[in-house]
């Protein structure tokens, strides 16, 4: 059942977390056995250390001599105002003569989440340190630009183009204490099955190197160091969603962040899933009904069936979509994610009490929010008749609402599509989360009709 | 002088007239020619002698016997003066004597718990409980559970419920015996089924009514009811057959142990913490109701999206009601700063 999705994994440093070397959480009592589970979600989190070159001696080797830039990677701190000491780090550079620093959204995340409970800090490479100043975010792409209260002269210049595949480009970054370093790698150009724009680069980005700068071999930074999806594999922002935040010239102030992210948010889904709703859905058989795959390119697609289990105790034939792309919002709470899948289910060694106790009565929604960021779930139970007569006399429809608190006009939704024919049952579910109510309703109607 | 002897033999009891005076004494024992024949391993053939002195009074003599002769639990010896009322102790028996003229106690009253004995006592109806209770538990399996029942589903229902009724049938019957010396093991098999049956059925209606009332509150409330109803209704009855207790005290335990699973058990939604009612998942309660069950009428896709509906609406007043979200920053105010700046950029 593992197969694993199309899961960027962001690098970041959270201190606490340090401690273990390799994480792999599986959200365990989400797989409330293989009927339930469709996350296959699993994240993993890189601390350690792999074999970092020296950046002298790759310089000498491939004959590009960044040693001057080094100097100008700042070590950005997320520093607990209580604690006294900092909560989480990455990079940043400085990108113009004014002093404004790229970095991460994710990096800062903690600060705009409780702007009231957090300061952000710099270190440079000879260990000087100060405060720095939120200017703009871009939650989607996972860029933030900060302010430097006293600029050095020399700022990085930003490429216009990202390069070609295939070309070497060199990340930088600040991976915890041990100063700053360099990672070379073949960039491969966007990532495919992605709605929004990366930039694959064959090398290992590792925690504290987020927001730092990507450059090409003429020292122009063609990208910000974003995630990574495993070994040898990572993700950079393009520089184009860098132009695109510096040149709107805004600075927050910290009692709109909260609006901000839901606008943002908003802002992306409203064309991402309007697509989707006004698109053609390009019919696929399961299991001999006529229904659909891949909506869209940046849509994954697995299929299974438990066959080749000899203990299995009810037949399974399943299929699930997601798509690659969540927006990070805090440590724990993301969202964005649109997924469905269509479970066939059919008792073999179970007696049909068996069976029908194994039919979960929950749903969730793919995306992590808690308490604080989002309301219970309201459901609505109705029953639909089956319009053709079919060996289905009727269909149960279930909708799952939750809204969020602080961002406002955001919704998760979960739709469940129950139809029976004899101790069969035939589960179609979508979840989405971080979606405008019109947006739901559309999505939502559209789905029932397609599964019906 | 004309007394009245009791001797209480285990729950046997036996009461005789006897005379005796100073110069003819009366012999309790087990021997056959004792003026009072007790069967009784641990008393001697002659045990004890009853006679009166020379001022009238009786005599209590112990006759040299194996386990000896007491009073409030001390050995009398070889004699003493007897004061009526206070109970002899021989063997395992306590002999009591009485003059003629005592007072006896007046009648007990005849009790609820005999009349309803009289009337239900009898195998019949215990039959017609534990049909009662089996159509309950037919219909409930029947109409709740998912779509096809099945024979096997029906009797692990059965045996679950016939244990539980057997187990509760002993365990009322023993505190029958202690408090009443009595079990009515038929009258506890009787109240445990029709209250099995009758909870079954209503617990079956509160979920039914909740499924088409559509609330959340109301199945709760609903559940609570018909659970704490069924266990009222049996603690209640069992403490009647089995105890002495007033009817106020009846009420009051039987409340208290029916209000106890909502108050200790996994907890009252309603009496919780708000973060402690948060989950991640959304619970599909009800979907698994067949639709024979639905009165309201099967609808269309686009009535389901018009309900839907009404779920923002009443989230976003939850989200209100909370006040998380409510910084001091609202974007109706005129002229955020960040609008400031882009209107700026544009010129």
């Amino acid at each position: 059942m593992s197969q694993q999705g199309f899961v960027a994994k962001r690098i970041q440093n959270d201190i606490a977390e340090s401690l273990v070397n390799l994480t792999v959480t599986t959200k365990s009592f989400k797989a409330l056995g293989a009927l339930t589970t469709m996350n296959f979600s699993i994240l993993i989190r890189l601390v350690v250390l792999l074999a970092l070159l020296s950046p002298n001696a790759y310089a000498q080797e491939g004959g590009v001599d960044f040693s001057g830039l080094y100097e100008r990677i700042y070590q950005i701190q997320v520093v607990s105002k209580d604690a006294g000491s900092k909560s989480s780090i990455g990079s940043g550079f400085q990108v113009s003569s004014e002093g404004h620093i790229v970095t991460n959204y994710h990096v800062v995340s903690a600060f705009v989440n409780a702007p009231n409970q957090y300061n952000i800090k710099y270190a440079t490479y000879d260990g000087q340190f100060g405060f720095l100043e939120l200017l703009d975010f871009d939650i989607v792409s996972d860029i933030a630009v900060l302010k430097h209260p006293s600029p050095a002269a020399e700022a990085f210049e930003l490429s216009s183009s990202i390069p070609a595949k295939g070309e070497t480009v060199y990340a930088l970054g600040n991976p915890g204490d041990w100063g700053i370093v360099m990672v070379p790698g073949p960039t491969n150009g966007l990532v495919e099955h992605s709605y929004e724009d990366r930039v694959l680069f064959s090398g290992s980005l590792n925690s504290g190197m987020s927001g730092g700068p990507s450059l090409s071999h003429d020292g122009k930074v063609i990208g910000v160091n974003v995630a990574t999806a495993g070994s040898q594999l990572s993700f950079l922002v393009p520089v184009a969603k860098v132009h695109a935040l510096l040149e709107k010239q805004r600075q927050l102030s910290q009692e709109s962040f909260n609006v901000e992210i839901a606008a943002q948010i908003l802002a992306w889904q409203q064309v991402r899933v309007q697509e989707l709703i006004d698109m053609p859905w390009k019919s696929e058989e399961f299991n001999g009904k006529d229904l659909f795959g891949a909506l869209r390119n940046d849509f994954q697609c697995w299929g299974s069936t438990n066959e080749s289990d000899t203990e299995r105790k009810l037949e399974l034939v399943r299929k699930y979509c997601s798509t690659g792309d969540d927006v990070y919002i805090d440590s724990g709470i993301n969202s964005g994610q649109i997924s469905f899948s269509f479970r066939h289910l059919k008792p073999v060694k179970v007696n049909d009490m068996q069976f029908s106790k194994m039919q979960s009565l929950s749903m969730y929604s793919e995306n992590d929010l808690d308490y604080e960021h989002a309301t219970n779930f309201a459901c609505e139970t109705d029953f639909i008749e089956a319009e053709e007569s079919t060996a289905d006399s009727y269909h149960r429809v279930v909708t799952c609402i939750r809204a969020y608190k602080k961002l406002k006009g955001l919704y998760d939704s979960v739709v469940m599509v129950m139809s029976n024919s004899g101790s069969e049952v035939f589960k179609k579910q979508l979840a989405m989360s971080g979606l405008k109510k019109d947006h739901i309703l559309q999505m939502n109607r559209r789905f029932v009709e397609r599964s019906l | 002088m004309n007394y009245v002897v009791t001797v209480q033999t285990g729950s046997v009891r036996q009461i005789e007239k006897v005379e005796f005076t100073a110069e003819k004494p009366i012999v309790v024992g087990r021997a056959f020619d004792s003026d009072v024949v007790v069967d009784d391993d641990y008393m001697d053939a002659r045990h004890v002698e009853f006679a009166l002195d020379d001022e009238g009074r009786v005599l209590v003599r112990d006759l040299d016997t194996q386990n000896g002769t007491l009073i409030a639990k001390k050995n009398i010896g070889e004699a003493r003066v007897y004061d009526f009322q206070s109970e002899i102790f021989s063997g395992e028996s306590t002999i009591t004597l009485h003059k003629l003229d005592a007072e006896v106690a007046p009648a007990l009253k005849r009790e609820t718990v005999h009349a309803i004995e009289r009337k239900f006592g009898s195998v019949l109806w215990t039959l017609i409980a534990t049909v009662v209770a089996s159509a309950g538990i037919v219909l409930s399996v029947t109409l709740v559970e998912f779509d096809e029942v099945n024979k096997q589903l029906l009797v692990d229902s059965f045996l679950m419920v016939g244990v539980a009724v057997l187990c509760w049938c002993l365990f009322a019957g023993v505190i029958g015996k202690l408090f009443r010396h009595k079990s009515y093991l038929k009258l506890h098999w009787s109240l445990s089924c029709v209250v099995f049956g009758v909870s079954a059925v209503f617990s079956l209606l509160a979920d039914v009514l909740s499924f088409n009332l559509d609330s959340s509150f109301w199945h709760v409330v609903l559940g609570y009811i018909s659970v704490g109803l069924a266990v009222w209704l049996l603690i209640y009855g069992t403490l009647s057959l089995s105890t002495r207790l007033r009817m106020n005290k009846k009420i009051i335990a039987s409340t208290l142990m029916a209000v106890f699973p909502a108050v200790v058990g996994s907890g009252v939604p309603m009496l919780a913490e708000d973060h402690e009612n948060w989950t991640e998942l959304a619970y599909v309660a009800r979907v698994n109701q067949p639709p024979a069950l639905l009165f309201r009428q099967p609808t269309s896709l686009v009535a389901h999206i018009e309900n839907t509906e009404a779920l923002f609406t009443q989230l976003d007043r939850e989200v209100e009601l909370s006040g998380v979200g409510d910084s001091n920053y609202s974007p109706a105010e005129p002229e955020p700063p960040s609008e400031i700046v882009v209107s700026e950029s544009d010129q």
